[in-house]
């Protein structure tokens, strides 16, 4: 069974995301923004293990995703980053040199969604938002994809490379309470810097 | 001449499979920790480690806060311990210099980055491994 999954559908959303309305949205934040960065840091952790990757609007049925919370001032959220068990495991064998098992592969998905948003955390920090990660954790299931209905998917990326395909997406609400502002442009150090005290 | 050992701390097995085997393969003797609480445990009651490579998020005890516990001991203020994480942000990467790390590496690293970093800092420790 294939899904069709629409980015677009999620942009729309623009100004409000999910049940909660952004009182002042942050042109830097917004969801087209959002859907770029994710776009990018997934593509690029994945090619940093070796794995190219194009753009796709399928999704069969997935079933292992690793997912990670986040907090920070006015935004909660969470990442995940899914596929099959196959095409995991073939991933895996290509990245790191050996075939592994199922406890092997689900850690290593873990720690990819980590780099993913690692590499995105870094991205809102130099729009001036600072989010918190938390542990990720992977869970396995049947018919693993993206709740279309739920407007609170602000952006996914489906990206196919030649062992399968890998989604990943990225939920974000934040709270009339806590309207997220924007702090000071920050620049991070990236993936591959090396600081020598 | 022994190898100098080096104690990979991440809670990620296949970054420390990752790193055991870039080590390795350099000429180093990997040990292996799955968390913060663990790695201060084997730092403690280890004296020939010549550097610690440390992931930052962890669960039980994160990074930072096991570098803070094992600089305040005096006995560890020369051991080079160097972050290898996923995190960049500058406020984490002054807080563990603050608490006496030498070095920050972003995931994920270049072999041949991660095994000149470990070469260039793992002299110190050896030096006080040795004494």
């Amino acid at each position: 069974m294939t899904h069709h999954v629409s980015p677009e559908a999620a942009i729309d959303l623009d100004v409000v995301w999910g049940p909660m309305r952004l009182d002042k949205p942050s042109a830097s934040l917004s969801s087209e923004a959002l859907q770029a960065d994710l776009d990018g840091c997934t593509a690029e952790v994945l090619a940093s293990h070796g794995i190219r990757v194009a753009r796709d609007r399928r999704v069969g049925d997935l079933g292992i995703a690793s997912v990670i919370g986040f907090t920070g001032e006015g935004l909660a959220g969470a990442l995940g980053l899914a596929t099959t068990d196959p095409t995991l495991a073939t991933l895996y064998a290509r990245s790191m040199g050996s075939p592994g098992d199922l406890a092997a592969h689900s850690d290593w998905l873990r720690e990819l969604s980590n780099q993913v948003l690692g590499r995105l955390k870094g991205r809102l920090l130099t729009k001036g938002y600072a989010i918190h990660l938390a542990i990720p954790q992977s869970v396995r299931g049947m018919s693993l994809v993206p709740n279309e209905s739920r407007r609170s998917h602000i952006a996914w990326t489906v990206l196919t490379s030649p062992a399968g395909v890998v989604l990943a997406w990225l939920d974000l609400e934040t709270s009339d309470a806590m309207a997220a502002e924007a702090g000071p442009s920050v620049a991070p150090s990236e993936s591959g810097d090396v600081i020598i005290f | 001449m022994n190898q100098p050992r080096i104690l990979i701390i991440d809670d990620s097995k296949a970054i420390r499979l990752a790193v055991r085997s870039t080590l390795s393969r350099a000429g180093f003797d990997v040990i292996e920790a799955r968390d913060g609480e663990q790695g201060r445990e084997i730092i403690t009651s280890q004296s020939d480690i010549s550097l610690v490579l440390c992931d930052v998020n962890m669960p039980r005890l994160n990074g930072l806060s096991m570098v803070e516990l094992i600089k305040a001991d005096p006995s560890h203020a020369e051991l080079p311990v160097v972050m290898l994480t996923t995190e960049g942000e500058p406020a984490m990467v002054r807080r563990a210099r603050a608490a006496g790390a030498r070095g920050w590496i972003v995931k994920p690293f270049k072999d041949d980055v991660l095994v000149a970093t470990v070469r260039r800092l793992a002299q110190a420790g050896c030096e006080q491994a040795a004494k």
